[in-house]
């Protein structure tokens, strides 16, 4: 019997991979990082998944958690500086702190993989719960109080990026 | 109340989903390029890509249609098995003779020149942004005698690289190997002006390169030059611009 390639069809099991790492450590080169090496370990482990595990999307998450994990550590390792963007404007900064990737990222680590699996992966309660070893009435419940609390940031008021009065520096201007 | 809180999360739920961050099509196409199809079964056999195969097992290889792949992905198994049975006349001898400064660890699986992890045309080797990108801009290192500047590439096979930093003139300087790290960690040895690191594991690289300070003059542009050359001794070269 031909066990099933978890890797057939690989570019919608990319995508959904890119959107959970994306929502839990952010869009951008460390995103395309993780799910590089997440896709390298798949090739390596390709022979080893059975279907009666779960989904191979299922299975790729698991890699991937791993991956953030290992990912997270060589960062506060080494202590790089990241590169950041030239400061912008106050109207662009507003925006930003608006923005709900923005707003994911100030949220507690357990709400944020919850979301990133549902939302960024599209896992359902069920394989949510199989992969982090709870009973999916507990992951709904959690999810439920998650969406809660980023609802929550989401609404606060912006607060002031800089005090009246004191200019900002712009491109150029350094 | 209840209906107004069931409504307002249905509605930031659609909006997560709306949101979902996507990934780069250049990195969608390079990673699905880099898993590429399974290796081709016929009955209970499993073919071995590493390794000589003869010109009768590529034409078996292409015929077999018990598995469920398309006929492109046979045929790309067959150009992958191609490149690794035709020595190429202009190969140069790669090795591993990158690893003075540093290299991917060995895993299992990753030997350089591993035909899984190549594929034909020289290698795929990008920064994020592409020639878009703004030119970059040195940092002071934390002991005020050197400059350091950091960027990333994306690279999508298996590849030597060869770092080098080109003053106004084109003229390489010398940098300081230590305090410079290519990939998750540090490089070491003596300053140098080319800076060799050998890629297995094809990803987004992460690099940092220390210039000592005397060599730069605020203001001027000057150009990091990377060239990636595959197993098969195919070069790719890229310029980043950044000034000091």
């Amino acid at each position: 019997m031909v066990a099933r390639d978890p890797l057939a069809n690989p570019e919608p099991l990319i995508r959904r991979v890119y959107a959970y790492v994306a929502y839990r450590i952010g869009d951008g080169p460390d995103a395309e990082d993780v799910t590089s090496e997440t896709f390298e370990r798949a090739l390596r482990y390709r022979d080893s998944y059975r279907s009666s595990e779960g989904e191979p999307v299922g299975w790729l998450i698991g890699i991937a958690r791993r991956c953030i994990a290992d990912a997270v550590k060589a960062r506060l390792e080494l202590a790089e500086p990241r590169e950041t963007a030239a400061p912008g404007d106050v109207e662009a900064d507003s925006i930003r702190r608006l923005d709900l990737a923005h707003t994911m990222a100030g949220l507690d680590e357990s709400d944020r993989e919850l979301l990133a699996l549902r939302y960024g992966a599209d896992l359902t309660a069920r394989q949510i719960g199989e992969l982090l070893g709870q009973r999916t009435n507990a992951v709904e419940v959690a999810l439920h109080r998650a969406l809660g609390r980023l609802r929550t940031e989401l609404e606060a008021p912006a607060v002031d990026p800089a005090p009246a009065g004191t200019p900002l520096p712009t491109a150029g201007n350094s | 109340m209840s209906r107004f809180w069931q409504r307002s999360e249905r509605q930031l739920e659609a909006r997560l989903r709306a949101e979902r961050p996507m990934p780069r099509p250049e990195l969608v196409e390079a990673v699905a390029r880099r898993v590429g199809p399974r290796p081709v079964l016929s009955g209970s056999k499993r073919f071995a890509f590493a390794g000589a195969l003869t010109a009768a097992m590529l034409g078996a290889l292409a015929s077999v249609g018990g598995i469920s792949y398309a006929a492109s992905a046979a045929r790309s198994a067959a150009e992958v098995v191609k490149k690794a049975v035709a020595p190429a006349g202009q190969q140069t001898a790669i090795g591993v003779f990158g690893i003075n400064s540093g290299g991917d660890q060995y895993r299992p699986g990753y030997g350089f020149g591993d035909p899984n992890r190549n594929h034909t045309g020289p290698p795929g080797l990008e920064r994020p942004g592409g020639a878009a990108a703004p030119p970059l801009r040195t940092r002071r290192a934390p002991d005020g005698k050197a400059r350091l500047v950091s960027f990333r590439i994306q690279l999508d096979e298996q590849a030597a690289l060869r770092i080098h930093v080109l003053d106004p003139n084109g003229r390489p300087l010398l940098l300081s190997q230590r305090g410079s790290k290519v990939g998750a960690g540090g490089i070491s040895g003596p300053q140098t002006k080319t800076i060799r690191y050998t890629v297995r594991v094809p990803r987004s690289i992460p690099i940092t390169l220390r210039i000592p300070a005397n060599l730069l003059r605020a203001g001027e542009l000057y150009q990091v030059r990377v060239v990636a050359t595959d197993p098969s001794g195919q070069r790719t070269e890229l310029l980043i611009p950044f000034t000091a």
